[in-house]
């Protein structure tokens, strides 16, 4: 299947804030289905901080981006996605149902040390999201085609705290 | 199945834009795919570690000098068709960097007896897998691919200003198409 990624580079936590999204417009004929989110901690700089909530939800109506994410490609050769399909972050849409909620620490990451902060450094536990987590009866996160609809992780709040990257990991199909 | 190979980098020391460990195909007619990609902490004496990135990058152009690895390519079927010339593996090699696909924050310090921080459970190799393809997905989500008859490639590419170092390793496979 077409495989594609979005990712956002330090992207600083605020309230109500679209970390990272992929929207499919209604005027879209294709399928994005949301295999996998994830989210490393960047910060190095020593702060106070206390936990704050991510979430996993369905946006709906409209996507104005903020900042443009281009998503990429793991195989150069896809087709290139419908210009339909956007992506971004610091985004502005409409939430819809909420499927997710994991409280994150934000602090600083530190050599020598083992904490809520640095555990999230590690892939499998960055992994936010996982479609199916190897079962493949289990649907993807899907976005169908003629459908104003798309996924986000949110932040809750707008806690001092450090900057994050995040991925998305999407398929594009015609079914 | 395909034909699967592996290459690994033992105890390369880091540096701030340093190609750790690529592969790359020169254009020749095979289908290359990077399914898994790991980092592991290697270090066992007293050194002064950062935190810093260890990234997944595609290369693209070309790849020149360094430390040409392609010898080291092992296979994991020793029955295995021998990899194309114009494929090669590499350590410290000149790169064009392309897409950004991921960037994991690594502790390269000491890994301690009796320890469990950060950089010690950097030893287990569940955590120091930074790519896996799929995740589980099998044939739903695309590997990193280097196409036929392009001259691309992926790399392990570090961004730490530190002269400590971790082992590497590339794990993918060799097809017609």
């Amino acid at each position: 299947m077409n495989t594609w990624r979005c990712y956002a580079a330090s992207v600083a936590f605020a309230a109500t804030k679209h970390m990272i999204c992929i929207f499919n417009a209604a005027a879209s004929a294709r399928y994005i289905r949301v295999y996998r989110f994830f989210g490393f901690p960047t910060g190095t700089t020593g702060i106070t901080s206390t936990l704050l909530q991510l979430r996993i939800a369905r946006i709906i109506t409209s996507l104005t981006p903020g900042t443009t994410i281009t998503p990429v490609a793991h195989n150069a050769g896809n087709t290139s996605l419908d210009a339909n399909t956007t992506s971004g972050t610091g985004s502005t849409t409409t939430l819809g149902n909420f499927y997710r909620g994991m409280y994150i620490s934000t602090e600083e990451i530190a050599i020598t040390t083992f904490d809520l902060d640095n555990m999230w450094c590690l892939v499998p536990f960055a992994e936010l999201w996982n479609a199916g987590y190897g079962d493949s009866n289990v649907e993807p996160l899907t976005c169908v085609p003629a459908t104003a609809e798309g996924w986000s992780c949110y932040s809750t709040s707008a806690l001092t705290s450090s900057a994050w990257d995040f991925e998305i990991e999407f398929t594009d199909a015609a079914t | 199945m395909a034909n699967t190979w592996r290459v690994n980098a033992e105890g390369v020391t880091l540096a701030n834009g340093k190609d750790l460990l690529d592969v790359f195909n020169n254009s020749a007619a095979r289908v290359y795919r990077v399914y898994r990609m790991f980092a592991i902490n290697s270090i066992a004496t007293a050194g002064i570690g950062v935190v810093g990135y260890v990234n997944v990058y595609r290369i693209i152009t070309s790849v020149s000098d360094g430390t040409d690895l392609t010898t080291s390519i092992i296979t994991h079927d020793t029955a295995n068709s021998a990899l194309s010339a114009n494929f090669s593996a590499g350590t410290n090699r000149t790169v064009t960097l392309s897409s950004l696909f991921r960037r994991v924050p690594v502790s390269p310090d000491e890994a301690l007896l009796l320890t469990v921080d950060w950089d010690s459970i950097s030893t287990v190799v569940a955590w120091c897998e930074i790519w896996m393809a799929g995740y589980g997905s099998a044939g739903i989500i695309e590997p990193l691919t280097c196409r036929a008859s392009t001259a691309e490639g992926y790399c392990i590419y570090s961004t730490i200003s530190t002269n400590l170092g971790l082992d590497c390793e590339i794990e993918f496979t060799d097809s017609a198409s």
